[in-house]
């Protein structure tokens, strides 16, 4: 197996304005694996701009795409327009809302899809989560199983697993026409579909006000989630789409899919560069925690934390895809893309480096309050349950009784006639504070929160994602390929990782954006060619499904 | 007691070997137990830190005065305070400590010895008493290769307050200093070394070329004594207690 295997290849590329997607697309055509096959990346029209425009932006200025720009400078467009083309669409849409001519067209030259789009709040709306984790991967999986190659990598997570602890193995928990869920429910997927549809539909039927009925939905769609097992909206609808993929699959002659399962994807340790990260992933919030005035972490100090750079994701997804594309490929296989079954890092560990990390800053800043007293503030594990902890709550009602007798204080009530007049700075200085001490506890709503949505993860569950798949796939590259494409996960230095990689990476891409500003950006350098889109085929010249032949 | 500043060697000496350096007294000021301190009160929880802070203290106050016990123990005792700390945060700490602390303190004469020895091909090696987590990213700074140093005991990934191997006290063993010149490969015959304290006699008797850098009153008797150059100011008396202002001054 080589990842030549990928030259000359088709592919459509999903969810590509996406962290994952971006790295993906960027390291493909770094080392322009498909010489001679083309890249069809779909995307949606936002804001007033269409799919092209965006990516084009994408690649104008996103640093993803910095290497890229660097080597190839104003011939970048020509360079782009002879490998990838653009096609309009929407995952949430049947048939991923692309139109039919180019439907035709890709259903005649594609090999494989490549499906990235996904949502991955942990409590989103349940109507959007299904239509686009669900229905979209569906409709993924359809135009896979419709075209020349019959090929699809779907990209999900190895936190479809749900509340378990202990191994988790690189399958999926399917016997005939039903499926075990994590807390070892026999459920149908097909009923479990409609079952929450139907749920969603009767929720907002009942409740007329949008914003009510989305709270409930949420409300509601969790509960469904936790009764089978699964922490929240985004593992039990990522759980739902492998298993409905898989089901369907099964029915297609010739289908191959690989189901391409990474754990906390977070900074690349060099690709695109050193650190890089966008949006909020999962580690930001963790960090950010550590930051603010609580510091009792309610941690298992010795549970996995299963952090695996985007990088080494994007070198899982190319072996799995040469693998798939390879002759002989299985027709279903599960590849897991983590770190905790062979180079564990743990979550006190994780606590002990960014506090660290954050001392080193705090000792070398200009502020006196960082340099002499948080420098000095660690975070410490607090090993009970963050229900079980009285000093958060505490912290917040305190927080808040103060400042409502700050904000409350009237020098004409609460002073003496005398001191009035002196009174009014006095009063000026005490809203002052009372605001700031409301915005603190505003932070501490914020973090009694977050702990409540990462218990299951950070103290309920120690899961262990067996990888044994993605090592081998590594270890089957020739020994030229190794170095570039091989999976590294087990030479992870992780006190390196996290001090001189993943904090920096954080504070630059991450954190700006939990703090509602926007992280930097590269200086656009407009295409000089605007990307092509991809040319529809009329009905006459090729069919809209190849051969979806049942076995 | 020749002038300080002056050449310490006689410019026919043989070049093979080693030059044997004290990092506490010699090379800094700065005592071991300062740096056991250092680390015990960045512990992450505020008990840790006033138990390590405690014993650190402790530990200074055996190292003054025989009466309240060996330095040996002292030493022993200043590496209690740091129990339960992680493999991380000692070495990161000793980084810090040792980039932002010791380094500084390294006295100019202590560096043009250091450049003297290595133009006579003679191979740094650092002595300390400090940890290594602390010793080693030192020598790594300064450019020396080798490094003897208590190494802490660690059970997982947590120090046990122990030492994993030999104990390097205030007084090298002359048969552990032969066993490290054989690993070295070097002849003691050969090499200089720079002591600082009364307790370095037997280091500086180990070898062909001794020098009392920095000296306390009882090695600069002896340097006397035995006609053994003496470079730089004399120590104070009270320079176990490093760190408070410039202990030799």
């Amino acid at each position: 197996m080589s990842v030549r295997e990928l030259a000359g290849k088709n592919l459509l590329v999903t969810g590509v304005t996406g962290f994952l997607g971006k790295v993906f697309v960027a390291f493909v055509l770094e080392h322009d694996l498909l010489r001679g096959g083309r890249m069809t990346l779909l995307s949606r029209g936002k804001r007033g701009k269409d799919g092209a425009a965006r990516l084009g932006e994408l690649f104008a200025r996103s640093p993803a795409f910095r290497r890229l720009r660097a080597r190839h400078g104003a011939d970048l467009g020509a360079w782009l327009a002879e490998r990838i083309d653009v096609v309009e669409g929407d995952v949430r849409e049947p048939g991923l809302g692309i139109e039919a001519g180019q439907r035709r067209a890709l259903v005649e030259r594609l090999d494989a899809v490549v499906h990235v789009a996904g949502l991955t709040d942990f409590a989103p709306d349940p109507t959007e989560a299904l239509a686009v984790n669900v229905h979209g991967a569906l409709g993924a999986a359809e135009l896979a199983q419709a075209c020349r190659g019959k090929r699809l990598l779907h990209v999900s997570t190895c936190f479809v697993a749900g509340g378990v602890d202990g191994e988790v193995p690189e399958a999926l928990p399917l016997g005939g026409d039903t499926a075990t869920s994590p807390n070892g429910t026999v459920f149908s997927p097909e009923t479990e579909l409609l079952a929450v549809e139907s749920l969603c539909r009767g929720v907002t039927e009942r409740h007329p006000d949008p914003v009510e009925a989305r709270k409930a939905r949420i409300e509601a769609g969790t509960l469904r989630a936790r009764a089978l097992g699964w922490p929240n909206l985004y593992t039990y609808s990522k759980a739902l789409a492998e298993l409905l993929v898989a089901r369907r699959g099964e029915k297609v002659r010739g289908f191959r899919a690989a189901i391409v399962r990474p754990a906390i994807v977070e900074c690349a340790r060099s690709f695109p560069l050193p650190g890089w990260n966008e949006g909020v992933n999962t580690a930001a919030p963790l960090v950010w925690l550590t930051g603010t005035l609580h510091r009792r972490m309610p941690f298992r100090p010795e549970h996995v934390f299963d952090v695996i750079p985007v990088d080494e994701v994007v070198k899982g997804m190319l072996v799995s895809l040469a693998a798939l594309l390879a002759p002989g490929a299985a027709p279903l296989d599960v590849v897991q893309l983590a770190t905790g079954d062979h180079n564990p890092l743990t979550f006190g560990r994780v606590l002990d480096l960014t506090a660290l990390a954050r001392r080193r800053q705090y000792a070398r800043s200009s502020d006196p309050l960082e340099r002499m007293v948080l420098q000095h503030l660690d975070s410490v594990i607090h090993d009970v349950p963050p229900e079980a902890d009285p000093v958060l709550p505490a912290l917040r009602t305190g927080t808040r009784a103060l400042r409502d007798a700050l904000v409350g204080f009237d020098p004409a009530l609460h002073l003496p006639r005398s001191l009035r007049e002196a009174g009014g700075k006095l009063a000026r200085a005490a809203h002052k504070a009372g605001k700031e001490l409301g915005q603190a506890a505003r932070t501490l709503g914020q973090v009694d929160e977050m702990l409540k949505a990462y218990q299951p993860f950070v103290f309920d569950h120690d899961p262990r994602f067996a990888t044994r798949r993605a090592r081998a796939l590594a270890a089957a590259l020739p020994e030229d390929e190794r170095e570039r494409f091989g999976l590294d996960t087990s030479g992870i230095d992780w006190r390196r990782y996290w001090m001189d990689v993943q904090i920096p990476g954080l504070d630059t891409w991450s954190l700006p954006a939990l703090r509602g500003e926007r992280p930097p950006e590269d200086d656009p350098q407009p295409l000089q060619r605007p990307l092509v889109r991809l040319a529809p085929v009329e009905r006459a010249e090729a069919p809209l499904e190849h051969a979806g032949e049942a076995e | 007691m020749r002038a300080s500043g002056s050449e310490p060697h006689p410019a026919s000496e043989p070049t093979e070997g080693a030059a044997f350096v004290r990092l506490e007294g010699a090379l800094t000021p700065l005592p071991a137990w300062r740096a056991a301190q250092w680390l015990a009160t960045r512990a992450p929880s505020v008990r840790r830190r006033l138990i390590g802070g405690a014993l650190s203290l402790l530990s200074a106050g055996r190292s003054l005065h025989p009466t309240f016990g060996a330095g040996r123990d002292a030493l022993r005792t200043s590496f209690l305070a740091l129990e339960g700390l992680s493999r991380d945060r000692l070495e990161i700490l000793g980084e810090d400590y040792a980039r932002e602390h010791l380094l500084p303190a390294v006295t100019p004469e202590a560096r043009r010895l250091l450049d003297e020895a290595r133009a006579r091909s003679r191979r740094p090696v650092l002595i300390a008493e400090t940890p290594s987590v602390i010793a080693a990213p030192l020598a790594a700074a300064l450019g020396i290769d080798e490094v003897i140093a208590n190494e802490l005991a660690f059970e997982g990934d947590r120090c046990t307050g122990e030492l994993g191997g030999e104990l390097i006290g205030p007084e090298l063993d002359p048969r552990h200093l032969a066993r490290h010149a054989e690993r070295l490969g070097v002849a003691l015959a050969a090499s200089a070394a720079y002591g600082a304290t009364g307790a370095d006699r037997l280091l500086l008797g180990a070898v062909g070329w001794p020098c009392a850098l920095h000296p306390d009153a009882e090695l600069a008797r002896l340097a006397r004594d035995l006609d053994w150059p003496i470079v730089g100011p004399m120590r104070a008396p009270l320079a176990a207690l490093g760190g408070l202002g410039e202990a030799w001054r």
